[in-house]
């Protein structure tokens, strides 16, 4: 489930390059960790967190799906 | 393609806060081009009436302030897009949309349809419960994702929607009941009624579909996603009218 949460973020960047991705896998959840080049961290949260709740809502139906909890964090 | 509508008022801001409560967003989130200012033949007499037409800025450009453009955008986007922008559009669509369904090992079937200007993505299948999520909450994640991510491709011009196993339609007839339900229960106990909360579009169904009922008036409360529509019994012509329609609902 890596790959989606990199391939969502990396297409709404200017710099996918600068995209980094980390999983911390627990049993029964997953925590992904979101790292962006500074200038594009309003690209992924937008205005009033609108972007960030999407791309939360989307991995967590991914995770309904694999029957994962999951969590996304978008680091500074 | 943008929704628009055109209002009158005797100022502009009247006009644009007629609007701003039509479309259920604030009078700052509107775009807007004055039609006509007229002042009518015996203008000391008659009132002044500014018309314009209003529409909502659909908010692919997720800017933040101090941010700049970003580099490689398209610098001159035609406001209406060409046949062959649309085709690379729907192309450009049909190719994400298919990785994402495969990334998520969503089992659907899709297609991509043009119409006017404006794409439609159909999505059918043995998971499309899933994609629908609860009260819709996933359908509109991706369609979000979807306008912005096609808008960034340089396809900002074109309108797109997202259906997931004709719920939007079957959502909107289950509103239209919700409200004609709504209405009756308001007037039949006189006192006003407090609906879940919802976004707004499901809002804006709430309000056209009560906007020519007699009896009732429909206004909304509450911020963000805790926005709920307020049925509430007409006040009579004689009662003070200054307050306008949105008057506080126990904070």
């Amino acid at each position: 489930m890596k790959d989606l949460v990199e391939f969502i973020v990396k297409a709404l960047v200017d710099h996918p390059e600068e995209v980094k991705v980390s999983e911390v896998e627990g049993e029964q959840s997953v925590i992904y960790e979101i790292r962006v080049a500074q200038e594009d961290m309003g690209k992924i949260i937008g205005k009033q967190g609108r972007i960030a709740r999407a791309l939360r809502t989307i991995v967590k139906a991914a995770g309904v799906k694999r029957g994962k909890k999951t969590a996304v964090e978008i680091l500074e | 393609m943008p929704r628009s509508v055109e209002v009158s008022g005797k100022s502009l801001e009247e006009a644009l806060e007629r609007a701003a409560r039509y479309f259920d967003v604030l009078p700052e989130s509107l775009s807007y081009e004055v039609i006509s200012e007229g002042r009518g033949f015996l203008s000391a007499f008659t009132p002044r009436v500014v018309k314009v037409r209003v529409w909502i800025e659909e908010a692919p450009r997720e800017r933040i302030p101090g941010e700049e453009k970003s580099p490689g955008k398209e610098a001159t986007e035609e406001a209406y897009p060409s046949p062959a922008s649309l085709l690379r559009a729907e192309e450009e669509l049909g190719k994400f949309f298919k990785e994402l369904m495969d990334k998520m090992q969503m089992e659907v079937d899709f297609q991509v349809q043009e119409k006017d200007g404006f794409l439609s993505l159909f999505v059918e299948g043995k998971d499309a419960g899933m994609l629908i999520g609860k009260r819709g909450e996933t359908l509109e994640a991706l369609e979000t994702l979807l306008r912005i991510v096609m808008s960034k491709k340089g396809f900002s011009n074109v309108g797109l929607q997202l259906d997931i196993s004709g719920y939007r339609e079957r959502r909107e007839e289950a509103l239209r009941r919700l409200a004609e339900k709504s209405a009756k229960k308001v007037i039949k106990e006189k006192r006003r009624l407090k609906l879940e909360p919802m976004n707004a579009r499901e809002r804006r169904i709430i309000h056209t579909s009560l906007k020519d009922y007699p009896e009732v008036t429909t206004y909304s409360v509450g911020e963000g996603t805790g926005r709920r529509v307020v049925v509430d019994l007409k006040k009579e012509k004689s009662s003070n009218r200054s307050g306008g329609n949105k008057r506080p609902v126990g904070k």
